[in-house]
């Protein structure tokens, strides 16, 4: 058998399904719409406006970064001297100067602000890139702690991974990446020693909880109980996190990873 | 004009009832057709195929359903095309990531060869589906019935893309399993 029968075994099911799945759906077609509003439309609204709050906060963040950036290559490159240059090109209002720097940082605030997400994608990818030379990978826990990495006992496979990459960030962070067959990421597990409260560490999410399980002082956050994209504690000494990005946890997951990790 | 009454001028053997069905009808059979097949040629060739088809099993049926059962006839012609046009190379829509998707289910563990009936398959979907709670099935029956995107999905029940494709890979995985206790999977 092949997937394509599934896809042909799914046109015999029920109708009254078919036509209730139906309910919410946007047409792609050039006629009319042929149903009333959408159940979704309000919730889909909301979270629309999170979405667009979130990346505005994001592009902030970013820009107050660039801004800050510029302002510190500017005045490096000012430096000492500088006002004798600004001189030199006939520049004497410092205040004028100072408001052309201010402009400028506005104007790379402003410009962060309106750049494409596909601009910090690519910062990201980079700055994973750049990540990249700061931890070593191992193939088995062994080996990475016979080169004096912190060692983080877990489960080999979960929630249906197949493989697992072991990332040290020196000895004090180490990090397994659960991945699926096909190489997509599901979760990481991370310790960090020297435990701190992890828990409070803030975030903005829909969905925050604290639970005790396995003696632990567990905090989650994420959409709702069962998308659950972090969860922090913090036991004998050293601090765990469970982050997710695509795929999310259920809190039993985290409850069976709480357990389990040591 | 009333589903019944569409039906109806169907029995009636009225040529009304094929204007009446593409006029309430077009738009719906066209996007599951689009979804497949990601090409308005064949898409529009698919949908006029719907009500000769329509025309030619009403009656003796009486759908229940009517907008389903269009949907249903549209859709298995829309497969029939998008195979076609795979075996040639040719063909876009999510036909082959729903595709790859649902291979999951089925992929072969290196315990043997195995083949289901259509319709033993067609009932342990059916019962699979009965036990999911109303989202996890609607948003089941979105993608690999409808073979909707997952954004579009995510966007028109009101949650996260993430959401959906935790939601899909569980029930994909659930279904692997429902597959293998029924003894169609080894």
């Amino acid at each position: 058998m092949k997937g394509t029968d599934l896809l042909r075994a799914m046109n015999d099911i029920d109708e009254e399904w078919i036509a209730a799945a139906d309910g919410g759906r946007r047409l792609s077609g050039a006629e009319g719409r042929d149903s009333g509003s959408r159940p979704g439309d309000a919730a889909a609204a909301g979270r629309s406006a999170d979405i667009v709050r979130l990346r505005f906060r994001r592009r902030l963040s970013a820009g107050i970064i660039a801004a800050a950036a510029a302002c510190a290559v500017i005045a490096f490159s000012m430096g000492p001297g500088a006002g004798d240059r600004a001189v030199e090109k006939g520049v004497t209002d410092t205040a004028g100067r100072e408001n052309g720097i201010a402009e400028s940082a506005d104007a790379k605030v402003m410009l962060a602000m309106e750049a494409p997400e596909a601009d910090y994608e690519a910062d990201e990818a980079a700055e994973e890139a750049d990540a990249g030379a700061m931890y070593a990978e191992y193939e088995t826990m062994e080996d990475a702690a016979s080169a004096g990495s912190l060692v983080i006992e877990a489960p080999e496979e979960f929630a249906g991974s197949d493989g697992r990459v072991i990332r040290c960030y020196g000895g004090t962070v180490t990090e397994l990446v659960y991945r699926t067959d096909s190489g997509e990421e599901l979760f990481r597990i991370s310790k960090r020693s020297g435990a701190s409260d992890a828990a409070a560490e803030g975030g903005d999410y829909a969905y925050t909880e604290d639970f005790t399980e396995d003696g632990c002082e567990v905090h989650v956050c994420g959409d709702e109980e069962d998308c659950i994209s972090r969860a922090v504690w913090s036991r004998g000494g050293a601090d765990y996190e469970v982050s997710s990005g695509v795929y999310l946890l259920s809190r039993q997951d985290v409850g069976e990873l709480v357990a389990a990790v040591e | 004009m009333e589903d019944s009454r569409i039906i109806e001028l169907y029995w009636e053997r009225s040529e009304e009832a094929l204007t009446e069905s593409e006029r309430k009808y077009g738009r719906y059979c066209g996007s599951i057709a689009m979804n497949i097949l990601g090409n308005r040629e064949d898409t529009e060739e698919c949908v006029s195929d719907t009500w000769l088809r329509a025309w030619n099993a009403i009656p003796p049926a009486k759908p229940v359903f009517l907008k389903a059962f269009l949907g249903k006839i549209t859709r298995n012609l829309a497969l029939n095309l998008w195979e076609k046009n795979r075996a040639g190379k040719r063909g876009g829509g999510e036909g082959t990531a729903v595709l790859d998707e649902l291979e999951e289910c089925v992929a072969d563990s290196g315990a043997g060869t195995w083949s289901a009936d259509h319709y033993v398959l067609a009932e342990v979907l059916k019962t699979f589906l009965g036990t999911l709670a109303e989202e996890k099935r609607t948003i089941f029956i979105r993608r690999y019935w409808y073979m909707d995107p997952v954004k579009t999905i995510a966007d028109d029940l009101g949650i996260g893309e993430s959401k959906v494709k935790m939601t899909l890979m569980r029930t994909r995985k659930e279904l692997a399993e429902v597959l293998r206790k029924e003894g169609i999977r080894p």
